[in-house]
């Protein structure tokens, strides 16, 4: 019972840590390029629900000074995670940039046979 | 009015600013090019001056916009601080000036000057950052412009190479802001400083929090700074991109999340760390196996650029085992290591992609008896080469030499039998292409030396071999003050 507690107090951090392995596992075994760019997501997702949970507080509200809230909520988390998200971003972005540029110099999605078409030039 | 204490932050703002207006102004290429130099031309000048400043009047504490800490962000140009940035400022400079006047090798040259300044600007907010979560935002400007100078050459296997860092580049991110988030979990602040006075209260009772944060940073640091086994897209983004980016991304770029960790060491962590956790003994493995994996992974190597990529995966391994040797010559060595293995890398990229350019042979096997037709430049890759192996009276032989007499310091002579061993080793690898391109049958008549601005940096480069292997005392003041800050 007290595990069940702890694991409820700590839903959050459970569901990030699930969430990365998840995108980190689809990340190592999936070939095809945009999954993996999804997992990535998926795993940067995860540490900013991380991030901003350790900031939340249950019943907490905006810090912002009214009379008679006394329960607050740390804004930094949220405002670092801001920045993590338009970082995450741009990586998707140039990332799916040079999937079209691979797509069109080797005319597949599968990086297995990427390296291969690579491997036999190289010999 | 100018004052001395703003000229970190105008480093990177500089930087930033002209990387901005270059691709404006893409229709004048000679004003274009006159912006890229004469940007890296203030920063170095702002790198001496506060070079000075520091070894003046010590430590330098900017507040960004005059929020002080615990709540703004800082930059801390301490005695480390102040050197990565000379470093980065004068080698990155040669580097334009190479850029510029060579041969072009992409299509949109503006666009490449512009990323070039931004990864610059990204490296010296890294080195000078004193806001953990400012140093992961540069830390992500410059994995994203580093990816980019590779992809802009854009053939085949250039972008295949760029989207494997860039891949692995994210995972290391997300590791590096994932032990951010554990971190600040049990401190509470996100000033370097502040971190560390609340971790010395904190640290014992979340012992769980502060490993599994020290596992995410050194493995997220670690693919950057291609630490072996995580090594495994460097050889392939290093040899496949352009000149001028090779010798950036070797030279400077990998060596730059090296301080970036080693400073979050001794800001963050402190370095009692490093003996109580078996943080120190790890280090210490990868980078011996970085020594002799990198070397003997050169050995195999026939692509010339590739070799060189390599060999910069050993040289990594020497910063790495200087600095987890944790005696004060180890670390002196190390932090010269940076300097030296910075000039000896880029004149080498610089001149064998002189070769390529002239030439048009990327191969060891081919480059018979093209010394003779390029004297200049084999024998700039010659001194290069020599000063890899660390023959006496280059510049090689001292920082090796500090690391050697750090690892007998620590006791551990196994690591001075390895540094010698992989010397050897990098003999092995270096000197075929030399005996190739002196003494093959004679090549091809048409082969010509490049322009005399092409040349100028590599004799410059060589010049500096040359003067620090015999008279290592000039930056010797701030070489004491930066390991002092490690060891103390």
């Amino acid at each position: 019972m007290a595990l069940l507690e702890r694991l409820y107090t700590n839903i959050y951090y459970l569901v990030a840590v699930v969430l990365f392995v998840i995108g980190f596992h689809t990340m190592l075994t999936h070939k095809n390029l945009i999954k993996k760019l999804m997992a990535l997501n998926i795993m940067d997702t995860a540490i900013f629900l991380f991030f901003v949970a350790i900031g939340y507080r249950q019943g907490g509200q905006a810090p912002i000074l009214v009379p008679g809230v006394e329960k607050f909520v740390n804004p930094i988390p949220s405002a670092l995670i801001l920045t993590g998200i338009v970082i995450s971003v741009s990586f998707t972005a140039f990332a799916l940039a040079l999937v079209v540029l691979l797509y069109k110099h080797y005319g597949t999605l599968d990086s297995d046979e990427i390296i291969a078409i690579r491997g036999k030039k190289h010999v | 009015m100018f004052s001395i204490s703003h000229a970190p932050i105008l480093m990177v703002v500089t930087l930033l600013m002209t990387a901005f207006v270059v691709p404006l102004v893409r229709k004048n290429m000679r004003l274009a090019k006159g912006l890229f130099l004469g940007a890296g031309l203030i920063v170095v000048a702002l790198a001496v001056l506060i070079t000075l400043e520091v070894l003046q009047s010590g430590t330098m504490i900017y507040a960004v916009g005059e929020w002080s800490a615990p709540h703004g962000i800082e930059l801390v140009v301490d005695a480390f601080a102040a050197y990565a940035s000379l470093v980065v400022s004068v080698i990155s400079f040669i580097i334009y000036w190479f850029i510029v006047f060579a041969p072009r090798e992409v299509n949109y040259e503006a666009g490449y000057y512009a990323l070039i300044l931004l990864l610059s600007a990204a490296m010296h907010g890294i080195v000078m950052a004193g806001d953990i979560f400012n140093l992961f935002v540069f830390v992500e400007i410059s994995s994203l412009a580093a990816v980019a100078i590779i992809a802009v050459k854009g053939t085949k296997e250039s972008i295949e190479a760029s989207f494997r860092y860039l891949m692995l580049s994210a995972l290391g991110s997300g590791g590096l802001l994932f032990s951010i988030a554990l971190l600040f979990m049990i401190t509470g602040h996100l000033n370097m400083g502040y971190m560390r006075v609340a971790l010395a209260t904190t640290a014992g009772q979340y012992p769980l929090n502060l490993l599994t944060a020290l596992a995410f940073m050194v493995i997220g640091l670690g693919v950057k700074s291609a630490l072996f086994p995580l090594h495994i897209w460097l050889p392939d983004a290093h040899a496949n991109a352009p000149t001028g980016s090779s010798a950036l991304l070797s030279g400077l770029v990998v060596k730059v999340y090296v301080i970036a960790f080693m400073r979050i060491a001794y800001m963050l962590l402190g370095m009692d760390l490093f003996y109580i956790l078996p943080l120190r003994q790890i280090l210490l493995v990868l980078a011996a196996l970085a020594i002799i994996a990198g070397s003997v992974f050169a050995i195999v190597q026939d692509n010339i650029k590739r070799l060189l990529a390599f060999s910069t995966v050993a040289q990594v391994g020497y910063i790495f085992l200087g600095f987890s040797l944790l005696t004060a010559r180890a670390v002196e060595g190390a932090i010269w290591h940076i300097l030296i293995h910075a000039i000896m890398k880029t004149l080498l990229f610089l001149a064998v992609g002189v070769v390529i350019q002239q030439s048009g042979y990327k191969k060891i096997s081919q480059v018979h008896g093209l010394a003779r037709r390029m004297p200049l430049t084999f024998a700039c890759i010659t001194l290069g080469a020599l000063s890899m192996v660390g023959i006496p009276g280059t510049a090689g032989f001292i920082s090796k030499l500090y690391l050697a007499l750090g690892a007998l310091d620590a006791g551990l002579v196994i690591f001075a039998v390895l540094i010698l061993i992989s010397s050897l080793l990098s003999a092995i690898y270096y000197f075929p292409l030399i005996i190739t391109a002196y003494f093959g049958h004679d090549a091809s008549p048409d082969v010509k030396e490049p322009s005399l601005a092409v040349r100028l940096p590599l004799v410059i480069l060589s010049l500096a071999i040359l003067f620090y292997g015999l008279m290592p005392s000039m930056l010797l003041p701030l070489v004491r003050q930066t390991a002092l800050l490690i060891t103390r």
